[in-house]
């Protein structure tokens, strides 16, 4: 473990931080507040947690990038407030904030620096190290804590992500879709072209091997989302929404539930209780092979299809109301 | 050693605490709650790392590090990314009506 | 032996690399208008990136990872003149639109 280096990635990470708080124009504290999300799967990568890089450098500096360009570019006409409340009395501006997190922080990292040191692992976790192989099939430990120990958690999330989607479509609703993008240039169009093939096999791969190297069904369907938003940019607005209405993204989204939930009545059918793996007729198969670990690729695949829908019809969804106000 | 990243983890936290409570903008109040959310997963992994562990998957080489914080950041990241999603669509929404970003400004969302 | 001179090579393109990425921030920090600094930047990935990934070539260990690392500079080869074009493009389109109001 290099220690030189992960202490200027940390400081790094805190100085990228200041400065898109500190920073007026709010395009550039996006850009740069993505560089602190890629610092941080750095960070992630060197702190031996591969799966969670990955879904850092996805999710949060990809997606959610993409999401604040939008609702920026979306509200770019309106006359941005100025940085602090300027009619509020001065000591409340910046010196009662700062000095309530300051307190705040000193306590924070006094109760951390107790916990700090050399530390063995809990039993739990000893215990899911030693015996994930014997009890899943999985390679990928955290694969299989997500996807069989503890696999209702991972519907509760799901359902969380169906939430949020439908929030979202609620809220930005009574748009409509006018086909007016043209999209960009020749060249990148036939780059594009050329680039896609190869992003959905990384998805896929990602996707189907998730029980057995990092990634899954969260990474690759968001892989998924990625490829469509690039689509959406690239081929103009119109493009993906005449080849994949949003009908079928809500279908496949639900068939994604639905599988979901189906393997889980399955174990109940085989009286292994909601959504067990091995105890259920689900073959654990050879270690390291595509169609191994029981029900976790289809657990992978359910979530994959979930989280690919629904992250882009959140897209779409705000790119409606981007058109409307373009009109 | 994980002392670095808990000191980030807090740093993150509370620079997010103090963009929500003075930013007017309601962008800015966004980034900040992202940042309050990242300084959680870094706390979250910097506490999953175990000094010579390897990555959890296996086989291992010696011992690895503790893959259950791994599991709930994985599902923080996700989560935070819906979260935000759906922060946005109320602020486009808001600035329908409202003609503005200004958190100040949005008195009909007071109970 | 041959590794050794290998692992030198390696590491004198990854200083190369390290120089284009230093170089491109002084040109975006330096240069006036988007089109110099857009020139500038894109040096990073095309010359930067793809000669730190040939320099760390030697130091993979396995075929697998080394086919990697020439799979990751195809691609940066491939998106970045694709991403720079269609700044340039907008950029372009946008100062057209400003010149003719």
């Amino acid at each position: 473990m290099n220690v030189s280096l992960l202490a200027v990635l940390y400081l790094f990470i805190a100085v990228t931080a200041l400065v898109a708080v500190l920073l007026e124009d709010l395009l550039s504290a996006f850009i740069t507040l993505s560089f602190t999300g890629v610092l941080m799967a750095t960070v992630f990568a060197l702190l031996r947690a591969p799966d969670v890089a990955l879904t850092q450098a996805i999710i949060n500096s990809g997606l959610v990038t993409s999401l604040l360009l939008v609702a920026y570019s979306q509200t770019r006409k309106i006359p941005h407030p100025p940085e602090v409340c300027d009619e509020c009395p001065s000591w409340l501006q910046v010196k009662v904030p700062a000095f309530v997190c300051s307190v705040l922080g000193l306590l924070l990292f006094r109760g951390l620096y107790s916990l700090a040191g050399e530390r063995s692992l809990p039993e739990a976790s000893v215990h899911y190290l030693a015996r994930t192989l014997e009890e899943t099939g999985a390679l990928n430990v955290v694969g299989a804590l997500l996807l069989d120990y503890r696999a209702f958690d991972t519907l509760g999330e799901t359902t969380v992500i169906f939430a949020s989607v439908s929030g979202v479509s609620i809220l930005l609703s009574g748009g409509r879709r006018v086909h007016s993008g043209h999209g960009l240039s020749y060249i990148v169009k036939r780059g594009m072209a050329l680039l896609t093939p190869f992003i959905l096999l990384y998805a896929a791969s990602i996707l189907f091997l998730g029980h057995l190297t990092p990634g899954g069904g969260f990474q690759g369907g968001s892989v998924f989302a990625t490829v469509a938003i690039l689509m959406c940019v690239v081929y103009g607005t119109g493009f993906e929404a005449s080849r994949i209405s949003s009908k079928s993204k809500e279908t496949l989204e639900a068939g994604g539930a639905i599988l979901f939930v189906l393997v889980g009545l399955l174990g109940i059918a085989w009286g292994a209780g909601f959504l067990s793996n091995l105890p259920a007729p689900f073959s654990a198969g050879t270690p390291g092979s595509l169609l191994s670990a029981g029900s976790m690729p289809l657990l992978n695949i359910a979530v994959g299809l979930k989280v690919g829908a629904g992250l882009s019809s959140i897209f779409y969804a705000m790119i409606k109301i981007l058109e409307l106000e373009d009109e | 050693m994980s002392i670095m990243g808990f000191a980030t983890a807090v740093f993150l936290f509370c620079l997010g605490l103090f963009t929500v409570l003075t930013r007017r903008s309601a962008f800015k109040t966004v980034i900040g709650l992202m940042l309050m959310e990242s300084g959680v997963l870094l706390l979250l992994v910097s506490w999953a790392y175990i000094p010579g562990g390897g990555p959890p998957i296996l086989p291992l080489q010696g011992t690895g590090v503790d893959p259950l914080p791994h599991a709930l950041t994985l599902t923080a990241i996700v989560i935070g990314a819906c979260d935000i999603a759906l922060a946005f669509a109320f602020i486009m929404k808001l600035e329908r009506f409202e003609k503005s970003v200004d958190v100040d400004r949005f008195r009909r969302l007071r109970g | 032996m041959s590794l050794a001179v290998l692992r030198f090579t390696g590491g004198l393109c990854i200083a190369a690399g390290v120089f284009f990425s230093f170089a491109a921030v002084v040109a975006i920090l330096r240069f006036p208008d988007v089109y110099t600094r857009l020139h500038g930047s894109s040096k990073a990935l095309s010359g930067g990136a793809v000669l730190i990934l040939l320099g760390a070539l030697p130091y993979t260990g396995t075929a697998a990872g080394a086919m990697k690392l020439v799979l990751i500079g195809a691609f940066f080869l491939v998106s970045n003149p694709m991403a720079s074009h269609a700044i340039a493009r907008a950029a372009r389109k946008r100062e057209k639109e400003e010149n003719g109001q």
